[in-house]
């Protein structure tokens, strides 16, 4: 975590990249759905708590 | 007026109420990308339906059974503003729903619906924009989110296919 390490957190992200992709592919389109709802539905209950907790300003649901 | 606190999209219901009332309509924005190969959050459901009067019914009664109303002032529409609405965004039961209704071809309702997946959403079927629908989409949009689904729709299948977009490429 530093400046100079482009290369490497190049290589990581394209990795990780990679990663989800081949998961993906191996998901029909119906099941990517179902995992992007859980995904939204986890993201939108963590922003809220945050929200709640005043840790960040509640137009950041809205925007 | 402050907002309630958010709840995140349910498609499964969206889905299902949209089929128990006999909307047509076809799965748009953050979960038709996530059907075409990019899983990522979204906040709200959309629905690409038929323009015209005659699907003014069922998107009342879509409505009322969603419980839905305006999300910027909690308004439950009457049928003059479903009507004159070419866009109508709501809170419900299932989180925030966006209605829009197909503009010109080919991000008409009728072509996309054409090329769309078929799929399903807790176990109701639903049809999902194809690829080539969701690029018109997003190039129209142009938004940074818009930008970014292509980005990796495009690390996910290779180069995406493009038609012309009447007032963008035209």
């Amino acid at each position: 975590m530093a400046p100079g390490n482009e290369a490497e957190w190049a290589r990581l992200n394209a990795e990780k990249r990679e990663y989800h992709i081949r998961a993906t592919r191996a998901l029909s389109p119906s099941e990517r759905v179902a995992q992007g709802q859980k995904l939204s539905q986890q993201g939108v209950r963590l922003l809220a708590s945050m929200i709640r907790g005043g840790h960040a300003p509640s137009r950041a649901f809205w925007s | 007026m402050p907002h309630p606190e958010p709840s995140g999209p349910d498609l499964n219901g969206v889905v299902a109420d949209a089929n128990a009332v006999g909307l047509s309509y076809v799965v748009i924005g953050g979960f038709s990308v996530m059907a075409n190969g990019f899983v990522r959050a979204t906040k709200d459901s959309d629905l690409l339906v038929p323009d015209g009067s005659d699907v003014d019914g069922a998107i009342q009664r879509f409505l009322d059974r969603i419980e839905a109303t305006r999300l910027h002032d909690d308004k439950v529409l009457s049928e003059t503003e479903i009507a004159d609405a070419h866009h109508i965004r709501v809170r419900s039961r299932h989180g925030i729903v966006d209605i829009m209704r197909g503009g010109l071809p080919p991000l008409d309702y009728e072509t996309v619906a054409a090329a769309a997946i078929e799929g399903e959403a807790g176990g109701e079927p639903a049809r999902f924009a194809g690829l080539r629908s969701i690029v018109g989409f997003k190039r129209l949009a142009d938004r940074p989110q818009d930008r970014r689904d292509l980005e990796e729709l495009e690390a996910f299948h290779g180069e995406l296919p493009k038609d012309e977009i009447p007032g963008l490429d035209t």
